[in-house]
C-alpha cells in the first residue's frame, strides 16, 4: 500500500486519547462522515478524499513494550493513500502484526520499525501528537502516536 | 407335584430348570457342559461346540427368550411343539421364514414376542423384513449399524457447521429438489419463530433423528439383518441419539451474547461498522471456536474468520469478552 506525504503545514486538530480499561487509542471530535479504512494492526485510520484524518482502536500496551526510541523530526501536512479504494471498506496497511514500543519518558508510542529511519525517509504529522514515516517508495514504515497520557500501569524504565 | 414355592431344593432350579448355584456368592446356573452367569448374560468358559459366527462366551445367541440351551453345548428352539438342536443356517432360515409369517400376522412365535419386549420401536422392523440377510452375522451388523450412525451424525454435524455459516445458501443446497421444497422450507423457517436459520435448521434436524424408529436407523445403517441383534439394536439406537444429543448439546453452547455492549472507543465509531448491530453475525463468528484469550483485554478472546460484508469477501476479527458481552474489537478486512 502506497502513500505520500504533503507537507502544507495542514494538520488535522483532533485530542488523541489512551483508555487504558478499554485498551485502546481513541480520537475526538469524531469525524462519522468518512470513505473508508486503513487498518494497522488494529488500529483505524479514516480516510476521506484519500487524506488519513482519524484514527482509533484496540492497541494492547504492556511492560515490555517500554524502550528509549524517539521519533525522527517531522512536520506538520496531509498522510495521503495512493491507492483506488472502494468506499465502504477496511483494508490492512500490513500483512503481519507490526512491533509497539513505548517512550515513558516521552510519552510516544511506536507501532512499526522505530529505527529504520534514513535520510530518504519523510515523517509527517497528520494528525496532532500522530506521526507517520514512510520510505521513498511510499510504504509506511512506523506510526508514532502520543496520548494525552500512558496508562499508569506502565513502570518506570531505570537504566 | 413338587413346587418350588414350598420346597426349598426345588426354589434352586430356575432358568431353563436349571440348578442356580449360589454357594460362595457365585450365583451361576450349573448346566451340564458348562456354566452361565446371568448377571453378564455369558458363559463362563469357552464353547465345547465351536460356532464361528457367535463369541464361544456369548448365551443363547444373544436372545435368551427365543433360545435355550440347557446344556451349555449348543441353542436349541421350541419349534412347533418340539425342542429341536439347529445348525446356524437352520437357525437363520427359521427367522426367516418366522418373519415372514409375523409380517402375515398369523404366527404368534416368541420371535416377535422378544421384540416387542425389547422395544416397541423395533416392531416396526417387521414390517421391513424383507431385508433379512441370513449371512450377516450380528458382528457385521454392529459394525454396519456403528458406521451407520456416526455416519449420519457426523454428515449432521457437518451440515450443522455450514449451517451457521452460510445458512440461507446451505439451506438451498441441502434441500436439493423443486424450487418448492426450497420455499417451503424458507417458509418454515419465516414463520418458526427462529431468528437464525442455522439453528433453526439445526433443530429441525435433531427432531428428525430423535423421532426415528430403529428401522429408520436400520436403513440409515445398510444394515440388513436385524433378527439376531435385536438387543443390540435398540442399545445402538440410543447410542446414537445420545452422541447426537451431545454434539448438538456441545454446538449449541455458543455463550449467550443477548444484551451485549460495547467499549467507548467502539462505541464512538459504530457508523463505519454496520455489523457490530447484527446479534446473527456475531454468534456467527463466536460459534467458530473458542477465540484466542487476548494478553491485554481482561476476559477477552480474540476470533478471526473468513465472511463476506456487502458483497465482499474478507476476514472478520471479533475481540470479545463473552463474559461481561463487551466487545472491545470487531473489524471486517476486505481482501
Amino acid at each position: 500500500m502506497k502513500f505520500k506525504i504533503d507537507h502544507n503545514n495542514r494538520i488535522e486538530d483532533r485530542t488523541l486519547e489512551y483508555l487504558p480499561n478499554e485498551c485502546s487509542f481513541n480520537m475526538f471530535p469524531i469525524v462519522e462522515n468518512i470513505d473508508f479504512e486503513l487498518i494497522l494492526n488494529k488500529i483505524s485510520l479514516s480516510v476521506r478524499n484519500n487524506r488519513i484524518i482519524q484514527l482509533w482502536g484496540f492497541c494492547g500496551l504492556g511492560d515490555r513494550m517500554i524502550s528509549n526510541y524517539t521519533t525522527p523530526k517531522y512536520e506538520k501536512g496531509d498522510l495521503i493513500i495512493e491507492e483506488t479504494l472502494e468506499n465502504g471498506f477496511a483494508y490492512s496497511i500490513n500483512d503481519n502484526e507490526l512491533p509497539v514500543f513505548i517512550n515513558i519518558n516521552t510519552g510516544w508510542v511506536c507501532i512499526g520499525n522505530p529505527i529504520d529511519n534514513p535520510e530518504e525517509n519523510t515523517a509527517v504529522e497528520f494528525i496532532k501528537n500522530c506521526v507517520a514515516i514512510i520510505n521513498s517508495k511510499g510504504k509506511l514504515i512506523s506510526l508514532w502516536l502520543k496520548p494525552e497520557r500512558l496508562p499508569k500501569m506502565l513502570k518506570v524504565n531505570i537504566r | 407335584m413338587v413346587s418350588a414355592s414350598a420346597n426349598s431344593v426345588a426354589q434352586r432350579f430356575r432358568y431353563n430348570g436349571i440348578e442356580l448355584e449360589e454357594s460362595l456368592g457365585i450365583d451361576w446356573y450349573k448346566m451340564d457342559m458348562r456354566q452361565y452367569d446371568p448377571a453378564i448374560a455369558r458363559w463362563t468358559s469357552i464353547d465345547p461346540v465351536v460356532h464361528h459366527e457367535y463369541s464361544t462366551y456369548s448365551a443363547f445367541d444373544s436372545n435368551p427368550v427365543f433360545w435355550a440351551d440347557p446344556s451349555g453345548a449348543d441353542s436349541q428352539v421350541h419349534w412347533e411343539g418340539n425342542l429341536e438342536t439347529t445348525t446356524y443356517e437352520e437357525r437363520m432360515k427359521s427367522k426367516k421364514e418366522n418373519v415372514g409369517k409375523a409380517k402375515s400376522g398369523n404366527n404368534p412365535n416368541p420371535y416377535k414376542a422378544y421384540f416387542a419386549q425389547e422395544s416397541k420401536k423395533v416392531s416396526a422392523i417387521l414390517n421391513d423384513m424383507a431385508l433379512v440377510d441370513a449371512a450377516t452375522t450380528a458382528l457385521e451388523a454392529k459394525d454396519s449399524f456403528d458406521a451407520g450412525i456416526m455416519s449420519f451424525v457426523e454428515d449432521t454435524y457437518t451440515l450443522a457447521e455450514s449451517w451457521l455459516q452460510n445458512p440461507l445458501g446451505t439451506l438451498a443446497t441441502i434441500v436439493s429438489g423443486t424450487v418448492d421444497e426450497i420455499e417451503s422450507t424458507t417458509n418454515d423457517f419465516i414463520s418458526s419463530g427462529y431468528s437464525d436459520p442455522g439453528l433453526f435448521m439445526l433443530d429441525r434436524s435433531y427432531t428428525a433423528m430423535s423421532n426415528m424408529t430403529l428401522n429408520d436407523w436400520a436403513y440409515a445403517a445398510g444394515y440388513s439383518a436385524p433378527g439376531a441383534a435385536s438387543g443390540i439394536f435398540g442399545g445402538y439406537v440410543m447410542s446414537g441419539v445420545r452422541v447426537s444429543s451431545l454434539i448438538y448439546t456441545s454446538w449449541n453452547r455458543i455463550p449467550d451474547i443477548s444484551g451485549y455492549t460495547t467499549t467507548r472507543t467502539v462505541a464512538n465509531n459504530l457508523a463505519s461498522r454496520p455489523f457490530i448491530n447484527s446479534p446473527h453475525t456475531i454468534r456467527n463468528i463466536i460459534s467458530t471456536g473458542r477465540g484466542v484469550p487476548d494478553e491485554f483485554f481482561k476476559g477477552g478472546r480474540n476470533w478471526v474468520t473468513p465472511g463476506t460484508f456487502n458483497g465482499s469477501e474478507g476476514i472478520f476479527e471479533l475481540g470479545m469478552n463473552t463474559s461481561t458481552k463487551v466487545i472491545y474489537h470487531f473489524m471486517f478486512r476486505s481482501n
